[in-house]
């Protein structure tokens, strides 16, 4: 009974979201290819890097939103758990395949940059490896989602779960970075570029493309949560079917 | 078209450049396909349950 | 405090009880250990350079094995719902529960990493620190596994994704761990990253046992 009236009345969230999300898709969609241009063609090679420099407006951003999505996922779960809202377990549940969809995009591109720079696919640098550890958080928070029968269940477990993460993220991050000291310390050396300086020309493109994935992002989450918020409404309209149709074959109905 | 074949080549890294834009594309546009998919199944069996129950469908808010 | 006690008591002599499942978590890990040498080849230096991480690597499996049991047991036969009634807090049930599942696995693999290190060409100088760091790391794992078992109470399926859960977050206890051990083997200073461990530790009692609490209430409504 308690689904049937959970999810009966977020007619504002409906509202606001069939607002927001027309814009949000339109700033996407503009947003990509004005990217793509700065980064494909209106940008210099690197000196360093050369042209694979044009990887890191792809790869960039996609780690930015890949914490950022994480973070949000942890904020929106805390909320769910803390006052109870359904609508923030509703975002934290659409959050995951994004923030997993940006790990992915970060983690390949990576590889694919470090091919011609570093000369080797992986490299168990300090960055990369935090990523794919993240990636796994993603993906353990999804599995432990539909691991219930019950989705509220499945919710707040996984909301636990994900704030749990959030404060290890950094004792992570941490001791990757001491793994880093240990390679340098057994003296395998991959010869490795530092993080690209950023210089003004390749400021713009970078920016332009983190505003397409952020607007990607958002309207993504509303689609995603709006599709959640129907689910929800046609299981409690199934429900309350099938009490009607139970209730008729109980009690016949009187001329 | 020399200078069109040079600019793909991107100064030798032109396979890796174009791999990273090309999977990057595809996470991109299949998610986003398959959200919007999901999203309209929903909504017209949502649609099709209410017509059952006897109210009027109606999709909310009038967005597509 | 008494009620706490209890409940250590309690655990440690149903485990006792069957000792089967201690032994074979033990078993396990030096079944883990033994495969190395026959997988890699038994060259003896190369053996000597990665005894550390391959040690520490089959003492996180030999952990993860033991987890699915802590509360599943309980939640079978319904002394669960007991747990979550009782005056105790249920934070203070799980770290009582924690302690015991310390008591009766990660103690054990404390004192088997000794050996299984010779059996590997460990050098001796790193003795020490292994077992004072896995005195440090193996509460943290047994902190950090309750999560995962907490969570997994109600679920579908237990077991793999217990591990799944648990052991991204367990990364930091294995680079802190097996990277102390192979700076005491090259002769350095290894008492920053036992601290560091020490500083999880914390951070994981005062953090696990409220999320494994909320994961066990969950389990019981």
């Amino acid at each position: 009974m308690v689904n049937l009236h959970r999810f009966a009345n977020p007619n504002r969230f409906m509202r606001l979201s069939g607002l927001i999300l027309p814009w949000a898709s339109v700033v996407a969609v503009l947003t990509f290819p004005v990217g793509l241009y700065l980064a494909l063609i209106n940008s210099p090679p690197d000196y360093e890097q050369r042209e694979t420099v044009r990887i890191m407006y792809i790869h960039v951003p996609a780690a930015w939103m890949a914490l950022f999505s994480y973070t949000c996922m942890a904020a929106a779960s805390a909320v769910a758990l803390i006052w109870r809202h359904p609508l923030a377990d509703l975002a934290a549940k659409s959050i995951a395949p994004v923030g997993a969809c940006f790990t992915l995009i970060c983690l390949v591109t990576g590889s694919l940059w470090g091919q011609p720079t570093w000369g080797t696919w992986w490299v168990w640098d300090a960055r990369l490896t935090s990523v794919l550890i993240l990636f796994f958080l993603f993906v353990g928070y999804m599995v432990l989602f539909d691991a219930f029968d019950d989705p509220t269940k499945g919710a707040r477990a996984a909301g636990i779960l994900v704030i749990v993460g959030f404060v290890f993220v950094p004792i992570i991050k941490f001791s990757v970075d001491i793994l880093e000291l240990r390679t340098l310390h057994q003296g395998a050396s991959v010869s490795k570029l530092s993080a690209p300086s950023v210089h003004e020309s390749m400021l713009w493109p970078l920016l332009v493309m983190a505003l397409a994935y952020a607007a990607y992002f958002i309207s993504l989450l509303l689609v995603r949560m709006r599709s959640a918020i129907l689910a929800a409404r046609v299981r409690s309209l199934r429900m309350m079917q099938a009490q009607r149709a139970s209730r008729a074959a109980i009690v016949p109905e009187r001329p | 078209m020399n200078g069109f074949e040079e600019y793909f080549a991107m100064g030798g890294d032109g396979r890796f450049i174009w791999s990273a834009y090309a999977v990057a594309a595809l996470v991109l546009i299949g998610l986003a396909v398959a959200s919007v998919w999901s999203y309209r199944a929903r909504r017209s069996e949502f649609n099709v349950l209410q017509e059952l129950d006897g109210g009027t469908p109606r999709s909310d808010d009038g967005n597509p | 405090m008494n009620a706490f006690i209890a409940i250590v008591r309690r655990d440690v002599t149903l485990a006792l009880r069957r000792v089967s499942d201690t032994v074979s978590v033990v078993l396990f890990f030096v079944l883990a250990i033994v495969l190395f040498p026959l997988g890699i080849g038994p060259e003896l230096n190369l053996l000597a350079r990665i005894a550390a991480g391959t040690i520490w690597v089959a003492a996180l499996l030999a952990a993860m094995l033991s987890l699915d049991r802590l509360f599943q047991v309980d939640a079978d036969e319904g002394g669960l719902d007991l747990l979550v009634l009782a005056p105790l807090p249920l934070e203070a049930v799980v770290l009582a529960k924690c302690l015991a599942h310390w008591l009766v696995t990660g103690v054990p693999l404390i004192l088997s990493a000794p050996i299984l290190s010779i059996l590997l060409n460990m050098g001796g100088d790193g003795f020490l620190v292994m077992i004072l760091a896995m005195a440090l790391a193996t509460p943290t794992l047994s902190l950090i596994g309750a999560v995962g078992a907490a969570l997994t109470v109600g679920a579908r399926r237990g077991g793999v994704l217990v591990s799944l859960l648990v052991l991204p977050l367990l990364t930091p206890v294995l680079i802190l761990g097996a990277s102390a051990v192979d700076l005491a083997l090259a002769g350095l200073n290894a008492t920053p990253l036992l601290m560091l461990l020490g500083a999880m530790l914390l951070v994981a009692v005062l953090l696990c046992p409220w999320a494994a609490a909320a994961g066990l209430r969950l389990a019981t409504e």
